[in-house]
């Protein structure tokens, strides 16, 4: 019974994107191009070289490619939209029904990800058309375990990105937070510029102590084969603290957040 | 010479129709029917220099698009309007200096700033000088109690002061015309009562030409001597708006109240009744016959008290309105 | 006539003042924002160094060029958007209907869309990447002497043309559709390709940042002016297509506020 009313807000959500299908159009149309600029820059800088340092040129495009397919599931999320929510009061509406908010953001979540997916997966076939990459493809249990880590990561950014939204609780101006640490920081340090292990190795250790190589890096990593067997169970043991450790926030957050603001009477 | 000459106006516009639905939106991809909408139809006038003239008219009658093109905001599909000398949709920056515009739903002053900015902004784009603005920004603020106002940020404001302060940036550069579309729109009586004031004393003081169109008959009777009645784009009506009003309100209301009840169906060969209650009635009655019904009743029938009123202001328009 | 510029000025001073005053109203909002900032320019540096690692060569560029060429790009991207930010809340004003007061003073009609929002969240970074350009020329000893400088100069002025010329279009596209945040973020995305000289890029992508959405005529050009890289053909395509891209766009400016209808009440 109580599956219906998440099954109903994601019809909605899917609604939304008819009404707003030119925003769509050419927010897909941006992503697009992004990845496009991204693949041609890498394609030039490891083409005359045959590769960039431990990586071949096969690699690099498969990194970069699958990180096409990574982006779209880790990171396409409406939980942009909760600083908003709370900010103009919305957050009201939803609060007074009997449903729960993180249970509807994340049925939004899972709407959106489909939605991007389906459109991800045309805008693949034309890439793989138009370039050709040479692609390097997992052995079976590089497979399973990439799969995993995909699925943790997806659930751990949420809890992430739940984090940052609530912050709006007790911070007016949330716009910089999610700035800074929802958009520059998952940009730069989760490995979507540049592979992480290009950068210098004390970058590195300190990164590996902060949520987001484990968003993007790591899966592909696994995918590329690049990851030994060995250290699967201590990565697996990273991201199982990190859903702990992010899921925890958030919830602690939540609890205090909602209590501040139905004190204030929004 | 007059300030303003308009001859056969006329301004169409294209309007796209859209059924509803998945289907049509689809149809609408490659075949969009469309329809000309004629909203200002042959329009000829002239106003004087210091005049104060106002457009009345239903809704959707042209009012705005008329005004809209004669600030030079839109052009003319065919016809002239000549203003100071200029054709106003050229816009040549040296017609934009002498005129204002107030619109009643938005605005001239920036979001986020306090009104005095937009005022300094103002002050540089029309090239004032210190002393004028000085002078000016005083006479204003005293004019409409806006000592507090000015430094507020003008987004916390009540939509009376904005309306104060809209009018303000308006006429800092002195214009010698000023445009105000509905500017008393949403405003209490209070505030409606001193925009009005405020509106006849630039017009004797500062001798400013004024073109104003309003919903709101009181503000247009005490304000303007002149209206222009228009409808559906077209030029009913070009004089006094007392001549207007005498010839058209052509019916009195006798309200009495008596000491007992009398049944309704004997006062109905007095006139027509528009009000009853326990022991009042309201009668509608020609002009030239309520003084004769008034003493008839008065004579026969047991009366407390008895109030002749005029026919309203809006009734009357009204009336001009649906008898096109 | 001097009068009209000066004013102009005095106008734009004043909303500058404003600007500065309401950022500071919310300092540490500010402050986050320029943190951000910072390091997405920290890390475009850290990237092409990453990048050349003991590489001494890549695509035909050295190290000290790629340097210039990223840190001129984070450069003119700021300065652009320092000046030209109230575009991206042009729609607002549009939907509201206060444009068609905007268009009714003695002031250019593009003024309200493109320069009534300088952003003072970019000064600071513009002046530390001016700096750290000035540093990396001398370090590097690039030879820069008055001829170097005047052809940079007249790059310079190219690159602000056609970024004028960018913003006044989509201006007009949003006149015409009220579609402005996709086209800017579009362009935005675009531009990030110049991070690198626009070179190594084949195809239609580079004819895109060549000639539709010049890019390349924004970032790459000036930067190697710096570099002496500059032909004598590119410096002068540049300059002329700049003025030809400004006319154009300055026609379909004018196009859009024929066609504009402001809704009536």
């Amino acid at each position: 019974m109580s599956l219906l009313k998440y099954i109903q807000i994601a019809k909605n959500t899917l609604q939304e994107y008819f009404t707003y299908r030119v925003n769509f159009f050419f927010w897909r149309l941006q992503v697009f191009f992004s990845f496009i600029i991204y693949y041609s820059l890498w394609f030039a800088v490891s083409s005359s070289q045959g590769g960039i340092a431990s990586y071949t040129a096969s690699s690099i495009y498969t990194y970069f490619v699958l990180g096409y397919l990574v982006r779209t599931l880790v990171f396409s999320t409406r939980t942009a939209d909760i600083g908003g929510d709370i900010q103009n009061g919305n957050l009201s509406t939803l609060i007074l029904k009997p449903l729960s908010p993180v249970k509807y953001y994340f049925a939004r979540d899972t709407i959106d990800k489909l939605f991007n997916l389906i459109f991800m997966s045309f805008e693949f076939l034309l890439i793989i058309f138009l370039y050709k990459p040479q692609l390097i493809f997992p052995n079976p249990s590089s497979l399973l375990f990439f799969i995993l880590l995909i699925l943790f990561a997806t659930i751990s950014f949420f809890f992430y990105s739940l984090i940052i939204s609530f912050i709006t609780f007790w911070v007016d101006e949330a716009w910089s937070t999610r700035f800074l640490f929802g958009v520059v920081f998952v940009n730069l340090f989760s490995g979507q510029i540049i592979p992480l292990d290009l950068l210098p190795h004390w970058i590195q250790n300190i990164l590996n102590f902060t949520p987001y190589p484990y968003f993007f890096f790591y899966p592909i990593k696994v995918w590329l084969n690049q990851l030994p067997i060995s250290q699967y169970p201590s990565l697996l043991l990273s991201y199982l603290v990190l859903i702990l450790v992010t899921y925890s926030i958030s919830s602690f957050m939540w609890q205090k957040g909602k209590v501040k603001y139905q004190s204030y009477g929004q | 010479m007059p300030i303003i000459s308009v001859e056969n106006l006329t301004r169409e516009f294209k309007v796209f129709n859209k059924e509803p639905g998945l289907k049509a939106s689809i149809i609408s991809l490659y075949r969009r029917p469309q329809r000309t909408v004629t909203a200002v139809d042959d329009l000829s006038f002239n106003i004087d220099k210091g005049e104060l003239v106002a457009f009345i008219g239903p809704n959707g009658a042209g009012k705005t698009t008329t005004l809209k093109c004669l600030s030079g905001l839109l052009y003319p599909s065919s016809g002239s309007i000549n203003i100071l000398g200029y054709k106003p949709s050229d816009r040549k920056p040296d017609y934009l200096s002498q005129i204002g515009f107030v619109m009643g739903q938005k605005n001239q002053l920036w979001w986020d700033i306090p009104p005095q900015e937009t005022f300094l902004l103002h002050k540089a784009i029309y090239n004032i000088s210190d002393s004028d603005y000085k002078k000016r920004l005083n006479y204003f603020v005293k004019l409409l109690d806006l000592k507090d106002i000015i430094s507020v940020q003008t987004k916390k404001l009540s939509l009376g002061q904005r309306m104060k302060c809209e009018f303000v940036a308006a006429l800092l550069h002195q214009p010698k015309v000023l445009f105000l579309d509905e500017p008393t729109i949403g405003l209490d009586v209070v505030a409606n009562l001193k925009l009005r004031h405020f509106i006849k004393t630039i017009n004797q003081d500062l001798k400013t030409t004024i073109i104003l169109t309003s919903h709101n008959m009181v503000d247009v009777a005490e304000t303007c001597k002149r209206v222009l009645v228009i409808d559906k784009g077209k030029l009913f009506y070009d004089g006094s708006f007392s001549e207007l009003l005498k010839k058209n309100a052509q019916y009195k209301f006798l309200k009495f109240h008596f000491d007992s009840s009398y049944s309704l169906s004997q006062f109905k060969k007095f006139g027509e009744i528009v009000k009853s209650g326990p022991n009042s009635i309201t009668l509608k009655v020609p002009q030239n016959k309520h003084l004769k019904v008034a003493s008839s009743i008065l004579a026969s029938y047991s009366v407390s008290d008895l109030n002749i009123e005029d026919t309203h202001l809006e009734d009357v328009i009204a009336q001009i309105y649906t008898d096109r | 006539m001097a009068n009209r510029y000066q004013n102009l000025l005095s106008v734009w001073i004043i909303i500058a003042k404003n600007k500065i005053q309401n950022q500071l109203l919310t300092p540490s909002s500010s402050f986050l924002f320029i943190v951000g900032k910072l390091f997405n320019y920290s890390f475009s540096i850290l990237t092409i160094l990453a990048i050349f690692g003991q590489n001494r060569n890549i695509q035909g560029y050295t190290l000290p060029q790629a340097l210039i060429f990223v840190v001129f790009f984070n450069f003119i991207e700021s300065l652009i958007q320092f000046f030209f930010r109230s575009l991206y809340t042009f729609r607002n004003i549009l939907i509201k209907g206060d444009f068609d007061l905007d268009l009714l003073k003695p002031l250019p009609s593009f003024f309200r869309p493109m320069l009534s929002g300088p952003d003072f969240l970019d000064l600071p970074l513009i002046i530390i990447q001016l700096i750290t350009l000035i540093y990396l020329l001398a370090f590097y000893q690039f030879p820069i002497n008055a001829s170097t400088l005047l052809i940079f100069a007249i790059t310079l002025f190219s690159s602000i043309t056609i970024a004028f010329s960018i913003h006044l279009s989509i201006a007009a596209f949003s006149v015409l559709t009220t579609e402005v945040d996709s086209l800017v973020a579009f362009y935005r995305n675009l531009g990030r390709a110049a991070a690198v000289p626009t070179d190594i890029y084949k195809g239609l992508l580079r004819f895109i940042l060549d000639y539709i959405v010049p890019i390349t005529i924004i970032s790459t050009v000036p930067a190697k002016a710096l570099t002496s890289l500059l032909t004598t053909q590119t410096l002068l395509f540049s300059l002329l297509y700049s003025l030809l891209f400004f006319f154009i766009s300055v026609s379909f400016w004018r196009y859009s506020l024929r066609h504009y209808s402001s809704a009536s009440s």
